[in-house]
């Protein structure tokens, strides 16, 4: 499943989580977030994650950080299992991007104390002034001007905050990073420049990056690979030139519908003849997922749940239909 | 840079700007030291009859005059705020203490000793002050002034609940989950984050604590409970003015003014610090 | 696309300028800023945020906070100029006339009465006559009619129980229910992820070319401007800077901000490696505005004349103008502002 031959820095394998939910009219449920999903990310590699909101993307990118604990499966970082061990040692290793930098950074903190937690974590003896340069040097490489060090967070705008969210990650020196929907909370001007950061970074860091976003044309800029969730599953995992060239999955293709047309001409040309609108279709009991929106779905989606299979070498697809489309 | 001592600096600074504030804490912190200052300010102890000077009125000698028992009026009312700011201070500072560290455990790390520490908390605000105050004094001897612990046993439930709300809050901010995920320490996670932002709400309600210690400790003494004769309390002071409001009006004026004075201080400061301590103005 | 200027006109804002007071001065959110509705046109309002574009029409529904100043210009809607209006007669005029959505639904519906009760509310509000069981049926209709598969369970439900993007189908619900002649709709789906924005836009122009209602629509997503708007105004700064048909913007923009803007629209067949592109520089701080033109900061193309005077507007084609220098100046402008 690996492109890159050698072995994967991160390699998870059925990975469940599930959330009880207590209602006071339906009882309980279980809601199934993260429902046994298997993926590699290979060194200095960008694996994108898209779907919609609540498919379990997040608490996927959570879960392999162990900030919640899974349910099942398994979590092998650079040949080891972290599943069950003591995160501690990793955690300089592994880190995280949030989506909201407003809520990300302590309103009561300065930016240099903020930054200033992760110096401390990853090298706690150091003195005033080498701390220092390294808090100074960080801003740097996020671009941050020097004097940002002594505002607070709500005297920074968006782009700024994540700068400052992106710089606190970077503290601990880490080869991964999970970048939880890092744009998706601020302007489109923005979201070039944190982008173009991020790649920036990449290159020069030599960082391995998990991008989750909820819009595909975000992270066709930035993965080399793509997967798709949909409702706690992956559905469709390939090279990010196929998954929006030739996408095999039809939930893959209704995402590539749901952006917005690049121009007027492209908005009038595209047949808006969408079936069935209404939202919320439930989680069937049995079958595929998503066979109460699927266009395409026959008898046999609404009872066997298709598995992840190949379609084509690297191209992999959960759908009953397949390749035969 | 220096770390966290900045924001205190800054909230200083804005601190110092409201004049209410920095008025009442002046006042307060001026009452607190003439008590502290007692027996250098007066020659006259509290407890010495001079039944030459039976209501005396205010001379040189005797600047506020004296009582029903010729009394020096103006050491009763510095040795009663002795009592009476002692008692509003320790309790509430024990109800802190306490009421801080129950409230942080529950709050932070959620489980079952949250369950039995809410619990515990519960039943603990449901017993009335007085009732806990009168059967504290009952078990560990009357009028020695021991209903202090009372008051600080009632207070702690309110610190403890208004700690635990506020770090649940906390704990769901994503600045947390960051520490968390750079593997910082669950001490330093406490006393960097958790403290830092529910400081705030602590000092606001630790100043309303003291004012409510002190009205109760007040009315306690006006009711002849927790304090013997002669320690003077200024409740108590003022339940002996009372029988001479129309001939003698001048205890229970000063007493009630004390009491008042010290009172809207606090709450002043209380209010200042509230709009000092947020950092968003 | 309809033709421009072909119907009569709704809402017509002329000269707006609204400032902020704060610690560190006044702020000029907006700046004089002129623009049109004509009936059944859906008119996009585009910009960064802090631009100034949301300010200007939460001042015209009178929804500004006390801190904040309408300094000159008015709003005429069918010939009447909103901002003269009595307290009563606004309110009035609003959720009847002029219906407003936004960008976090769940914080303007009450969290502790049901969907159905604040519907209800809504129409009894405006209509006493109505009695309680035809106000039920109206909701429940305007529900189905908004797309929401089971109207009569949502109705018995509270506002946290409904997702965002139902949530803000509700709202839509509710800003209809009095059958309004223009709908501003202040970034409903910033907070949406891309596939529930695709069906709410897809709502509203559905809506739109039923009802033949008039939408002024505020975001900074050109993609959705492509979609959904007949004519576009982009903001900068708290000025207009561009204004035409959609077509004009998207295939002959000819100010350097909407230039940059267009490059930013997300683009699902741009070849990977190509560099992102983005605008250099922060938006304008509002504070210390610069003398001269708003954007020349960041402009690629400034010249010494863009820092002494705020450049004139250019008619570029009927109902097309915008205001920079290079086009007063008549200088070709190096990008041809084509986008397809």
């Amino acid at each position: 499943m690996d492109k890159m031959g050698d072995t994967p820095l991160l390699k998870i394998e059925k990975l469940k989580k599930y959330y009880e939910i207590r209602n006071k009219a339906r009882g309980k449920s279980i809601l199934r977030a993260v429902d046994g999903v298997s993926l590699n990310i290979g060194r200095r590699e960008t694996l994108g994650l898209v779907g919609e909101s609540g498919c379990g993307k997040t608490t996927l990118g959570r879960a392999i950080l162990r900030l919640t604990e899974p349910d099942g499966g398994s979590i092998t970082y650079d040949g080891r299992d972290i599943t069950h061990i003591n995160m501690f040692p990793y955690r300089s290793r592994m880190q995280i991007v949030f989506q909201d930098p407003s809520d990300c950074l302590d309103p009561r903190c300065r930016i240099g104390d903020i930054i200033a937690e992760g110096v401390d974590a990853k090298a706690p003896k150091l003195s005033k002034s080498e701390r220092r340069d390294m808090i100074y040097g960080l801003l740097e490489t996020v671009s941050l001007a020097p004097d940002c060090a002594h505002r607070y967070p709500h005297e920074l705008s968006g782009g700024q905050q994540q700068r400052v969210g992106i710089a606190r990650a970077l503290a601990v020196a880490p080869e991964f990073i999970v970048c939880d929907e890092p744009v998706s909370a601020l302007d489109v001007s923005y979201q070039a420049q944190i982008i173009e950061l991020l790649q920036d970074l990449q290159e020069r860091l030599g960082l391995t990056y998990l991008f989750i976003s909820h819009d595909l044309s975000v992270v066709r800029r930035m993965s080399d690979r793509i997967g798709v969730m949909y409702l706690g599953k992956l559905v469709e995992l390939a090279k990010a030139e196929d998954v929006v060239f030739h996408p095999a999955h039809p939930y893959t293709r209704a995402l590539i519908e749901a952006i917005p047309a690049p121009d007027p001409k492209t908005a009038r040309e595209r047949s808006r003849t969408h079936a069935d609108d209404r939202a919320d279709p439930g989680i069937p009991d049995k079958g595929c997922r998503y066979c109460r929106l699927c266009e395409c779905a026959v008898p046999v989606c609404h009872i066997d749940e298709p598995e992840l299979t190949s379609v084509s070498p690297g191209h992999f697809c959960a759908c009953n239909l397949g390749h035969k489309q | 840079m220096n770390t966290t001592s900045n924001i205190w600096f800054d909230f200083l600074r804005k601190l110092c700007k409201n004049r209410a504030a920095v008025a009442g804490f002046f006042v307060f912190l001026s009452i607190c030291i003439a008590c502290a200052l007692a027996p250098y300010l007066t020659k006259w102890d509290y407890f010495s009859i001079d039944t030459t000077i039976v209501h005396a009125a205010p001379s040189r000698e005797h600047i506020l005059g004296a009582d029903n028992l010729g009394r020096d009026i103006f050491s009763r009312l510095l040795y009663g705020g002795r009592v009476t700011l002692r008692i509003a201070l320790v309790s509430t500072s024990l109800a802190a203490a306490v009421g801080c560290a129950a409230g942080l455990i529950a709050g932070y790390f959620r489980g079952r000793a949250d369950f039995f520490i809410s619990h515990l908390l519960d039943m603990l605000a449901s017993i009335p002050v007085f009732m806990l105050i009168i059967v504290t004094e009952a078990s560990l001897g009357w009028g020695r002034g021991y209903f202090m612990y009372a008051l600080a046993a009632a207070a702690v439930p309110q610190f403890a609940m208004l700690v635990r709300a506020s770090a649940m809050n906390i704990m769901g901010c994503t600045y947390i989950e960051a520490a968390r995920a750079l593997g910082v320490r669950h001490d330093k996670i406490i006393r960097r984050h958790v403290l830092h932002n529910i400081a705030p709400p602590l000092i606001i309600r630790f100043t309303s604590g003291i004012t409510e210690a002190l009205v109760i400790c007040t009315i306690m003494g006006y009711l002849g409970v927790g304090i013997n004769p002669p320690t003077p309390e200024w409740g108590a002071l003022a339940y002996t003015g009372k029988a001479f409001t129309r001939s003698h009006p001048l205890l229970i004026i000063l007493s009630s003014a004390a009491i008042a004075v010290c009172v809207i201080s606090v709450s002043l400061f209380g209010d200042g610090l509230r709009d000092a301590l947020d950092p968003r103005e | 696309m309809r033709e421009d200027g072909g119907s009569e006109i709704l809402l017509d804002v002329m000269g707006l300028d609204v400032s902020f007071q704060t610690r560190r001065g006044d702020v000029r959110a907006v700046n004089g800023i002129s623009y049109c509705v004509r009936r059944g046109e859906a008119h996009g309002l585009v910009g960064e945020s802090g631009g100034g574009k949301s300010v200007g029409v939460h001042a015209i529904m009178g929804l500004l906070g006390t801190s904040s100043r309408v300094n000159a210009g008015s709003a005429l809607f069918e010939g009447r100029d909103i901002l003269r209006l009595k307290k009563g007669e606004l309110a009035s005029l609003r959720g009847r006339e002029i219906s407003m959505i936004f960008q976090n639904p769940s914080s303007y519906l009450d969290p502790v009465f049901t969907i159905g009760s604040q519907m209800i509310e809504t129409i009894r509000a405006h209509d006493r006559s109505i009695s309680k069981g035809a106000a039920r049926s109206l909701s429940e209709d305007m529900l189905w009619e908004v797309g929401i598969r089971d109207p009569e369970r949502r109705m018995r439900q509270y506002p946290f129980e409904l997702s965002g993007g139902m949530s803000q189908r509700v709202m839509i619900a509710i800003a209809l229910l009095c059958k309004p002649k223009l709908l501003i709709a202040d970034e409903p789906t910033t907070a949406l992820d891309v596939t529930t924005q695709a069906q709410i836009i897809r709502l509203l122009k559905n809506l739109q070319s039923r009802s033949g209602m008039a939408m002024l629509y505020i975001t900074h997503n050109f993609g959705i401007v492509a979609e959904l708007c007949d004519r576009v105004s982009v903001i900068c700064g708290g000025y207009i800077v561009e204004q035409g048909s959609t077509d004009d913007i998207f295939y002959g923009a000819a100010h350097p901000y909407t230039q940059a803007l267009l490059k930013l629209i997300p683009r699902i067949d741009s070849p990977k490696n190509e560099p992102a592109p983005s605008i250099g520089g922060p938006p304008v701080d509002s504070v210390s505005l610069p003398k001269g033109c708003v954007f020349r900061k960041r402009c690629p193309f400034r010249m010494d004349i863009c820092s002494r005077d705020f450049p004139p507007r250019i008619n570029l084609a009927p109902y097309h103008s915008a205001n920079c220098w290079l086009l007063e100046l008549g200088k070709e402008l190096p990008g041809d502002g084509q986008n397809g």
